[in-house]
């Protein structure tokens, strides 16, 4: 829930979206870097690969969302 | 040199038992961080990390849980979200506050805001660090033993 939600059913505001928006991301963000430092299980060279490839888009996802 | 009793000649029991008693002290050593986040998946990333770099962890899901936690357990330091259901983590900040144990626990803020009014009020309070999700758990890790070194 976003801590600038307006009161009543007042739609929410480009600083709520980007806040929501955040909130998985940061979530995505943390299971991948635990995956990629091997803190849930060693992985192999491919599994590293797409766990990099999570990550940068991760990156270019916040990117998108500061510049809303 | 081990003194082995008669009932345990090779020194199992003894071992386990020292074992125990070491990894006992060890944790009381430990740093206690209470991580505050409604976000289920990133509360439990950000736990198992804590975790895996030594710190004794508690987690809270909302605001009023993690300001019962909070009281309770007394943590060397505070993860917080501000965004947080049930109590506000402004809120929450100012609870801690007005409790002199707890006073100036040293507290972090992790969110996803952009409202420098919200940030502001935040450091007013006597956060140390404010950090913007998403953000590289080695840097919340960095934060969070930055401020255990300076007290």
């Amino acid at each position: 829930m976003s801590e600038q939600h307006s009161v009543g059913n007042q739609e929410p505001t480009e600083r709520d979206i980007v806040h929501d928006l955040r909130g998985p991301l940061a979530a995505i963000q943390a299971c991948a870097e635990l995956l990629g430092d091997e803190i849930c299980g060693g992985l192999n060279e491919e599994q590293h690969k797409q766990i990099q490839a999570v990550l940068r888009n991760v990156d270019r996802l916040d990117e998108m969302i500061a510049s809303l | 040199m081990r003194n082995q009793g008669i009932l345990d000649p090779d020194g199992l029991e003894t071992d386990l038992i020292g074992e125990e008693i070491f990894s006992s002290l060890q944790k009381s050593r430990l740093s206690t961080v209470l991580v505050i986040e409604d976000n289920a998946d990133l509360n439990a990333g950000l736990c198992i990390r804590l975790t895996h770099n030594h710190m004794n962890v508690i987690s809270a899901l909302d605001g009023l849980e993690g300001l019962q936690a909070a009281f309770r357990e007394q943590p060397d330091v505070v993860l917080l979200d501000l965004g947080l259901p049930r109590m506000h983590g402004l809120k929450l900040l100012h609870h801690l506050r007005m409790e002199p144990q707890m006073a100036d626990t040293p507290v972090i803020v992790l969110t996803g805001t952009d409202n420098p009014e919200l940030v502001a009020k935040a450091e007013r309070w006597g956060v140390r660090r404010v950090l913007r999700k998403p953000i590289r758990q080695v840097h919340i890790v960095d934060a969070i033993q930055e401020v255990l070194e300076e007290g």
